[in-house]
């Protein structure tokens, strides 16, 4: 899986090699009964062609609330946004939060030019009807075609997928698959527009190791094949060792490091990113006493510290300078960048 | 059942000093009189030590979690035997037991479960969820009962004052760390923890396991625990015991079973298992095919469609569960032939290194 990457060079300017989606200063608030919670806290990230970025981050991070955004499948009754998301097309970018989330030119994007997998494909598909039928659909949503050319779309895509039998898979419900095989039909149905984002949101968690590394081999495998950038959110970071190329750790709403895969997990410059990796488990080195938690839990996000969101639980944490300022971004390494106070050149 | 539960009696008055429960082929059927019974359980056999944590681990649908709570008498085995050591030194067979006769034994055997979130009340406060083991075992002034909770919770690493809250006042972790304050009420010598970890983020799994660890350490308790992140079951285990559609196929101390595998299917799931090591080469590879269905699971030995080694003999004649070394039960007729890769040296120490460097 490893040896495919060397071939995929980090994006870096001209039409065709920029990044797919730009995300600048996200934010994302949800009103509730408790009233207005910060969910992201102005995320800015590139998502780069040909490349797996891995966004990873413990449970209310603002990971998955990222990636909605992205699809604009917020709830637009409680939900507000700010900022920018621009995806490429062509030579142009078009901002999707300049869109209207259930407007005709978003629906018109959403599935064409990114495609979605959930993390429980048993729900994202409707159990009553057909595989096949629900595949169809979304072909001939985007694309002029008979119901007959989208049918045999439809199987060769699911063949593609590596699934047993495609046409007889066209006939079956959701729930008469097992995971991993409903996990292969999502993945068919994502790609079958070949659009050029794929978000992927925790689309193994769910399953067994065997099967989650199958997965996990298939979207390395399609990725290779047809060039798209992937977004992989998870909090498995053994996952995103495995097959991203770039990472980024997010925290309370906002994103405290990111840059390519090998340079983060070599050298990881933010201290919650340095106590995560050690408060792993390791499958491979013996037990060497107590593992080095992190103290403390997360905060709930209506009671988010002030300065960086990090500090609460941070054994670095500078008094008067980390509770009070959110700190800058701060690049350590090429493309590799740390949002921490302790890396604040003088 | 019950005679057939003497007349083997003798075998668990043998039990040495250091087991505190023995299975033995222990069998768990759904739909048992049908044509087809789902063998959750096939002839499942282990001993556990004192101060031990034997994890159980495998794939879903492998029947870890059946077994634990056949042990624990929530389902009623098909058959086998469940010999346990009480603290007053009676080695007796749970299996044979009515639910009268095992009430009294209930407070040396506990379950810490997955969900922290439906496995505690969210009706009741912390002090009435974890007093009620003792109430029901007899403990009923409040004051000693109270006396009793607040150590519990500081055991635990929780304060006294949680006592009158309510279970969503607290994170995943603490929530957990409450089921396990009530899951030790009873001062218990044999906990079952069922995937205890798995719900939790990775900075709080961490406490939780460091916990674990300094409670088996103080209170002398031996751990079954059911899992299936093996980076988890590294770290807690002294012995790991893998299971397939129903059987252990290999058994063996934590380090053996993980550095050098003896079975194909403890390979497969090793090498299938992400970790985070920026210096193994590879990526992982993935075993081909799915699990089959326990009710009807493939002739042979089970794991032979899957088995990149196999031969003609593996899908007609089912391997016998044989020891292999000292310490090393397997199924699989070719162990001593194959020369199979587990994790180890080469990685862990890079990783080490990483660690020393940033450390």
């Amino acid at each position: 899986m490893r040896r495919t990457r060397v071939a995929r060079a980090a994006g870096s300017g001209g039409a065709d090699t920029g990044p797919v989606v730009r995300i600048r200063d996200l934010t994302v608030d949800f009103d509730t009964a408790e009233g207005r919670i910060r969910a992201v806290d102005g995320v800015s990230l590139d998502i780069l062609p040909r490349r797996t970025l891995g966004v990873v981050g413990e449970s209310g991070c603002g990971k998955s609330v990222t990636a909605q955004a992205i699809m604009r499948i917020e709830d637009k009754r409680i939900c507000t946004l700010g900022g920018r998301i621009l995806l490429r097309r062509g030579r142009d970018t078009l901002d999707l939060l300049s869109l209207k989330g259930t407007g005709a030119r978003m629906r018109e994007l959403r599935g064409r030019e990114i495609g979605l997998v959930f993390q429980e494909p048993m729900t994202s598909f409707s159990p009553v009807h057909t595989i096949g039928n629900q595949i169809v659909e979304a072909v001939r949503l985007h694309f002029d075609l008979t119901r007959a050319e989208a049918v045999e779309r439809a199987i060769e895509q699911l063949r593609h997928v590596g699934m047993p039998h495609p046409e007889h898979i066209m006939n079956r419900y959701a729930w008469e698959l097992s995971g991993g095989l409903r996990q292969r039909a999502m993945i068919a149905m994502a790609l079958i527009c070949a659009p050029g984002l794929l978000i992927a949101d925790e689309p193994t968690t769910a399953l067994d190791v065997t099967t989650q590394a199958q997965v996990l081999a298939l979207l390395d495998e399609l990725q290779d094949r047809h060039g798209m950038a992937l977004m992989l959110i998870t909090h498995d970071l053994g996952v995103v060792a495995a097959v991203a190329d770039d990472v980024a750790i997010m925290y309370l709403g906002t994103v405290v490091e990111c840059g390519p895969a090998a340079s983060i997990f070599r050298e990881p410059g933010h201290p919650y990113t340095q106590l995560l990796l050690d408060s792993l488990p390791s499958l491979s080195r013996r037990r060497r006493g107590a593992l080095k938690a992190i103290s403390g839990t997360v905060p709930r996000a209506r009671n988010r510290p002030g300065g960086c969101p990090f500090h609460t639980r941070c054994p670095s944490a500078i008094a008067g300078v980390c509770d009070r300022v959110m700190p800058a971004p701060t690049q350590v390494a090429e493309r590799h960048v740390v949002h921490c106070h302790l890396h604040d050149r003088p | 059942m019950s005679g057939e539960a003497r007349e083997t009696r003798e075998t668990g008055g043998a039990l040495p000093d250091t087991v505190i429960l023995r299975v033995k082929r222990l069998r768990k059927y759904f739909d048992a009189d049908g044509d087809d019974p789902v063998r959750a359980v096939d002839n499942v056999s282990f001993d556990l030590h004192r101060c031990e944590t034997l994890s159980l681990v495998g794939e879903s649908g492998c029947g870890k979690t059946t077994a634990a709570r056949a042990i624990i008498r929530a389902h009623a085995p098909t058959s086998g035997e469940i010999w346990f050591r009480t603290g007053a030194g009676e080695v007796v067979d749970l299996a044979g037991l009515t639910a009268r006769e095992l009430r009294p034994l209930r407070a040396e055997m506990q379950m810490i479960f997955q969900d922290p979130y439906s496995s505690l009340n969210p009706r009741m406060t912390v002090r009435d969820i974890v007093a009620e083991p003792l109430r029901i075992f007899g403990l009923t002034d409040r004051r000693a009962l109270d006396k009793e909770v607040g150590g519990l919770l500081e055991a635990v690493g929780l304060q006294r004052s949680h006592m009158t809250r309510y279970p969503n006042a607290f994170s995943g972790g603490q929530r957990q760390r409450i089921g396990i304050a009530r899951a030790l009420a009873l001062k218990p010598r044999v906990i079952i923890a069922d995937e205890s970890v798995s719900a939790l983020d990775v900075s709080v799994q961490a406490q939780i396991l460091n916990l674990l660890v300094g409670l088996q350490q103080r209170h002398e308790l031996s751990y079954l625990f059911v899992a299936h992140d093996l980076s988890v079951v590294r770290h807690i285990s002294h012995r790991v015991a893998v299971m397939y559609v129903g059987r252990i196929v290999e058994l063996a101390s934590c380090d053996d079973l993980f550095e050098r595998p003896r079975h194909p299917y403890s390979a497969a799931l090793l090498a299938a298992a992400p970790q985070v090591d920026p210096d193994r080469s590879g990526g992982f590879a993935p075993p081909a095919g799915e699990p089959p269905s326990s009710r009807n699971p493939p002739g042979g030995c089970h794991f032979h469609p899957r088995c990149p080694h196999a031969v003609a003999r593996c899908r007609s004649e089912a391997p016998a569960w044989r020891q292999l070394d000292a310490g090393r039960l397997v199924r699989c007729h070719l162990a001593e032939e194959l020369s199979l890769t587990g994790v180890g040296a080469a990685g862990g120490a890079a990783r080490a290194q990483a660690q020393d460097r940033h450390g």
